[in-house]
Parts: C-alpha cells; sequence; structure tokens
C-alpha cells in the first residue's frame, strides 16, 4: 500500500452467469458504470500521488467480467488509460474470467488491454461448477471449448485448480495429466479452498482432509518436477517456491506474502472496499468503507478500523502462535486471513491449512536442493529428474 | 580522509548543520517535521528508537534514507518488526538487535522479512553465547536468509578474503569515523546499549588504535589470540576483564565457513563441466 506498487482487485460486476455450488461470492445485479469508474480511477490515482506510487495492476475480476461487454472494457481501458497518463502513472491490467462468456469478440481487448493473456478457473475432475439446472459435465466441455477457442486465437490461457475429494482419490498422476496431458496447458496454479459465504454440502465437502490434501500437494511437487519443471511447465504456486528455495526471485501468492494489507485492496461494483475479492464479497462487516463517500481513498484506509485488524494479524500471530519459531516464517508470515476466518470463525490465529504448507514446503525444499545437487553429481539430462525424485 | 560521521538524537540537529549525520528519533513524524531539505542533504541514516511509533509517515519520506530500527528488548519486541517491514519498499532499513537472552526470535523474524540485521553484541554474557552460536548457525545455513547479519556476514567475507577488518569498522563504532553524541551533547563511543558509554578518557580519534596497543601490551589474552587481526579489542572495552572463550568459539566457525565456502567455490568450476547445461 506504500510502497512502489499498488495492486487492484476490481469487481465492474457483483453478477455471475453460473451458478457454482462451492462460491463464496454474495452476488447482486450490480454493475458499475463508466462514470463511477472514472471516479474509482481518481481517488486510486490520488492515493498513488499522496503516498508516492509509480505503478497499478488492476485485476478485473467478479462476479463474471464477460457479462460486461468488450465496448466497456474499450471505454474503461481508455479512460483509465488518459487519467493515468496525466498523472505520470502506469496501469497494467489482468483479467480473470470463468470464459462460460467468452467468444471471439474478446479477442482484441485481451490483446489489447491484457497483454493477451487471461485467467481463468477448472477443476479436475469438476464436481461444483455449474450453470444453473446444468450439469458440471455440460459446464466443464463448454469450458473446454472456450478455452481451447481462446487459444486458438493464440492467447495464453493460465488456468486455477482447487482439489476437491474426487481429486485426491484420483491423485496427483491423473490431475496433473488432465491439465497437461489432455488440455495441454502450460500454466496452472492450485489453491487450497475458501468456503466463506452462507454455508453449503459442496462448501462443508470442499473443506478436505489435511492428511490428504498434503500428500496431494507433495505427489503433484513431485510430479511437476519430473515432468514439468524442465519443459517450463508452469504450475503456481511449486514454481514460486522452487525458486524461492533456489535462492531465485521469487513472487509468492498472496497468501504467503508477509501482511496483505499492505500489497493490495479490492472493490466491488458497488464501491464497497475491502482487504480482497473474498472479503468484499462474503463479510460486509469487513469492509473499509465505501469509495463512492466523500471522502479520499487514503483517508478511507488509514481510518478504517477493519483494515487496522489485518494491518495487525501478523504481530499477533507472532506473539500467540507458534509462527516465529517456524522453519518457514519468511514463504508464510502465518498464512491467509481470510481461509483463516472462514474455517475458525477467528481472525488472529494462523492459517489452518499449516500443516499442508509445511508439507509442500519442506517437499520443495528438498527438490530444489535435489535439482541443485544432480546438477553437481553430472547426472545426465534425461535422468536428472527422475532421480532427484527417486532419491527423496 | 572520509569525514567523521556524527550520531546525533534529534533535538542537537542544528548545532550539527553541515556535518555528515546519523539521527536517531523514537518519533518519524517529529523528524520530518524537524529536518529541512539542506539537513537532509547530509543525512546518512536514521535511527528509530521505538518499535511502537507510526512509522509510515517515514515510509511515505521520498529520500529513501538509510534506516536503523533499534530494538531494545529482543524477546519480546519481535512481533513489532511486521509493522515496519513495509518501510524496506522505501528505504534500506537495518535492525540492531541487542543479543541479550532471546534474542534469537528476533533474529529470525527480522531475517523473515528480508531486513538487515546488525547484532549488538557488545560483551556478550556468557549464558548468550550458546544462542550467539545457534544464530550463526542460522545464518550459514538456513536457506531463508537472504540478507546479511552484521558482525557475522563481514567477517565471514573477511575470512574469506584474508582482508582482516576489525569488529570495530563492522559494527561502525570506530569513533574515528563515527562519534556518538549522547543526548546531553558529549562525543562519546558508538555503544548505545552500554551503560558506560559515556566513560571514554582521551583522544576519540585514536580512540581504537591506543586500545589496541594497550591491549597487546598488557600481553593479555590478546597479545596471543589468532583473531586479533578480526576483533581488534574491541570484546575487551568497557571491560578488560571479559573472557572471550565464548566469542572465540563463533571466529572459529566463522574461520571454518569461509575455509568451506572457498573449496566449495573452487571445486565449483570443476563440476560445471560435465553434461549439464
Amino acid at each position: 500500500m506504500i510502497g512502489n506498487h499498488f495492486s487492484l482487485i476490481l469487481l465492474p460486476t457483483n453478477k455471475c452467469n453460473v451458478a457454482c455450488e462451492y462460491c463464496f461470492e454474495d452476488k447482486t445485479d450490480d454493475f458499475m458504470s463508466l462514470e463511477q469508474l472514472s471516479v474509482v480511477t481518481d481517488k486510486v490515482l490520488d492515493h498513488m500521488e499522496r503516498k508516492a506510487i509509480a505503478t497499478l495492476t488492476i485485476y478485473w475480476q467478479g462476479g463474471e467480467v464477460m457479462l460486461l461487454s468488450p465496448h466497456w472494457f474499450a471505454r474503461a481501458y481508455e479512460l483509465i488509460d488518459k487519467a493515468a497518463a496525466a498523472r505520470g502513472k502506469q496501469v497494467r491490467h489482468s483479467l480473470q474470467s470463468n470464459m462460460i462468456g467468452y467468444s471471439h469478440k474478446w479477442n482484441q481487448i485481451i490483446v489489447d488491454m491484457f497483454g493477451n493473456s487471461v485467467g481463468t478457473s477448472m477443476d479436475f475432475p469438476n464436481l461444483y461448477r455449474r450453470a444453473k439446472g446444468r450439469t458440471p459435465e455440460e459446464y466443464t466441455t463448454l469450458w473446454a471449448r472456450n478455452v481451447r477457442a481462446a487459444r486458438e486465437a493464440g492467447i495464453e490461457v493460465g488456468v486455477i485448480s482447487i482439489p476437491n475429494k474426487e481429486t485426491l482419490r484420483l491423485g496427483a498422476e491423473r490431475f496433473y495429466s488432465y491439465f497437461v496431458d489432455e488440455l495441454q496447458l502450460t500454466d496452472f496454479q492450485v489453491n487450497t479452498s475458501f468456503s466463506g459465504g452462507e454455508a453449503t454440502v459442496a462448501k462443508r465437502e470442499s473443506l478436505l482432509d489435511l492428511d490428504g490434501l498434503s500428500q496431494f500437494f507433495v505427489d503433484l511437487a513431485r510430479v511437476w518436477v519430473t515432468r514439468g519443471y524442465e519443459q517450463g511447465v508452469k504450475l503456481g504456486p511449486f514454481d514460486e517456491l522452487m525458486n524461492q528455495f533456489s535462492g531465485d526471485p521469487a513472487c509468492l501468492p498472496c497468501i504467503w506474502r508477509q501482511n496483505c494489507a499492505d500489497e493490495f485492496v479490492s472493490i466491488d461494483a458497488l464501491g464497497h472496499v475491502a482487504q480482497c475479492d473474498c472479503w468484499v464479497t462474503s463479510y460486509p462487516e469487513y469492509w473499509f468503507g465505501n469509495i463512492f463517500d466523500d471522502v479520499s481513498f487514503t483517508e478511507l484506509l488509514q481510518k478504517s478500523k477493519a483494515r487496522r485488524k489485518f494491518q495487525a494479524r501478523p504481530e499477533k500471530l507472532m506473539q500467540h502462535e507458534t509462527c516465529a519459531g517456524c522453519d518457514y516464517l519468511s514463504v508464510c508470515h502465518g498464512g491467509c486471513p481470510v481461509r483463516t476466518y472462514a474455517i475458525t470463525g477467528q481472525f488472529f490465529v494462523k492459517d489452518p491449512y499449516c500443516q499442508v504448507y509445511k508439507a509442500l514446503f519442506s517437499t520443495m525444499e528438498e527438490l530444489a536442493t535435489g535439482v541443485a545437487a544432480a546438477r553437481s553429481l553430472h547426472i545426465t539430462k534425461e535422468k536428472r529428474w527422475e532421480e532427484v525424485v527417486q532419491r527423496r | 580522509m572520509t569525514a567523521v560521521v556524527y550520531h546525533i538524537p534529534l533535538h542537537l540537529a542544528a548545532l550539527y548543520r553541515g556535518k555528515k549525520i546519523i539521527v536517531r528519533v523514537h518519533d518519524p513524524a517529529e523528524l520530518i517535521k524537524a529536518l529541512s531539505d539542506s539537513d537532509c542533504e547530509n543525512l546518512i541514516g536514521v535511527q528509530l528508537l521505538s518499535l511502537t511509533m507510526d512509522a509510515e509517515a517515514l515510509a511515505d519520506w521520498g529520500y529513501a534514507v538509510p534506516v536503523e530500527l533499534a530494538m531494545r528488548r529482543p524477546a519480546e519486541e519481535f512481533p513489532l518488526l511486521y509493522r515496519h517491514a513495509k518501510l524496506l519498499d522505501k528505504h534500506p532499513v537495518r535492525v540492531s538487535i541487542p543479543v541479550t537472552s532471546g534474542f534469537s526470535k528476533s533474529v529470525k523474524v527480522a531475517s523473515s522479512l528480508r531486513f538487515s540485521i546488525k547484532l549488538a553484541v557488545n560483551q556478550p554474557d556468557p549464558t548468550v553465547v550458546e544462542e550467539l552460536r545457534e544464530v550463526l548457525a542460522f545464518y550459514l545455513r538456513h536457506p531463508s536468509v537472504s540478507q546479511p547479519v552484521e558482525y557475522f556476514h563481514s567477517t565471514l567475507l573477511s575470512f574469506y578474503h584474508h582482508d582482516p577488518i576489525t569488529l570495530w569498522d563492522i559494527q561502525e563504532e570506530d569513533p574515528a569515523v563515527l562519534r556518538y553524541i549522547t543526548d546531553d551533547g558529549k562525543e562519546t563511543v558508538a555503544r548505545q546499549f552500554n551503560a558506560s558509554v559515556s566513560s571514554v578518557i582521551g583522544d576519540l580519534g585514536s580512540f581504537v588504535t591506543d586500545l589496541k596497543s594497550e591491549l597487546l601490551a598488557d600481553g593479555g589474552e590478546c597479545a596471543s589470540c589468532e583473531f586479533f587481526a578480526h576483533c581488534g579489542g574491541y570484546f575487551k572495552w568497557p571491560r578488560r576483564d571479559f573472557v572471550c572463550d565464548g566469542v572465540k568459539t563463533v571466529f572459529h566457525a566463522l574461520r571454518a565457513a569461509a575455509g568451506e565456502l572457498e573449496h566449495d567455490l573452487a571445486a565449483f568450476p570443476r563440476s560445471r563441466t560435465g553434461t549439464l547445461r
């Protein structure tokens, strides 16, 4: 927030075109108008000037962003670009969509505004993603068709996936094979589930046995190192952990940053400001305020009691949890507040996925060491990764 | 010849105008209010004496001036370091950690937040030497450590390059180079955690040279110490009767690690001639 870069997760609509059973968002039918976007842009740029922040990344999410038109985005792009240029600021844009509403009409704006790249989501197997009155299989078919079309148009597609009970049963090899061999994706990411919002059967089911989930992550790390790492397959967050434990520059996901309150905020279509998309759509009691109120964005953030809780969280964890003595403190800092709150109902306790993270961290540390050792042991390129993995 | 740097309390800033200064202050907001742009031209660094104060004002201060966070009670204060992590976006930041019982938690947290660290080691109590050795092992071996931990880091490099630098230089405590100005305006040695800080008698410009000569002439522990070139009698001040057995084990470990590093790096080119890219 007071660094040289500012990240904004912007939800230009709270509406969605599908009805995934485990979705954490309390959706509404609201859209942000271009006039409202202009107010948001000016207030954010004012804040950047006050805090001497040079660059901004806007992560466009929903709801579902493709419920707005490519034309709306073209005008939004022009509006933001012009306002930022007048202040000497740089703005980058990133797009996250479920791709259900994708058509070739989106191609040009994805090139112009989003660097020809889009992020989407899919699980394997898909148990909970579906359109109203349709099956998960129908959803998967439509999604896969649209993703294929986008890739054929030259768009880079990255996928976020959340393991479910069936994922664990089928195992890491099958999971990896689905994304890399069947879908031929080279960029995907695995997240742990977040069960915010109204309780449902799917949300209860999505909280997996931690031993099983840990084993899945460990197995997946080994599959990736054996089959994908050298071939350029990006698998988040494993790839960044590999960088981290190899001593290379790493960009770890927000759940493991020292304090997400220093990094970004989210604004929804009604102007509510909160820590991230999860908080803004699930927990009104944790809103920082509303950007359309008669107050500067800087003041809104400074005066927010809710935000102060986020800022204080790592400090409290160091006082009351075992984090300060953990070997992996530098890559975790107590984990994600929203996962913690959604699962435990408490704020100032460490992330309940601690066990899973530790299993992954120690595995990636071993694998990174093994990779370095393999290099010094003169193992042939073809054999190197297999031996590294088998030795563990 | 390098100009002497003065480590001053904020209220004496006017007296040292035009000189190189490090300003120590409890509240960053006071500093920003008090210093003019021309004062900042000679500002070498800022030392924050309180970790409970809001550092946001300093984070927004556009001078990218080096900041030192001075801890007093490292066994208790380590959670407070999180409040200051954001300073790194705009300033080089170092945490000064007194080597007292329980200080290792502060080292681990500071390191995990990617702060540089200076161990204010002074004359360590024998009961904390084991903890000091554990921290050394952490610095040498733990993969998360990405920033220097002084005095270990410069001493290790000094052994590696076979180019002795004394702890007086590494710890920035040679008054010929850096002079500590007490709150009542007296010039002394920059060991601000030591009660006898104002007890220096004689010429501060030759303080370290004089001390070294005296220690060697005494024929005591320093006269036969294999690490004297790396220490410079640092651990024999202010109490000459300090027994160095514990701190020597740290020097031994650092010298061994430098040798190991030298060996590994010498072997590295040979390993790169194999089949790997």
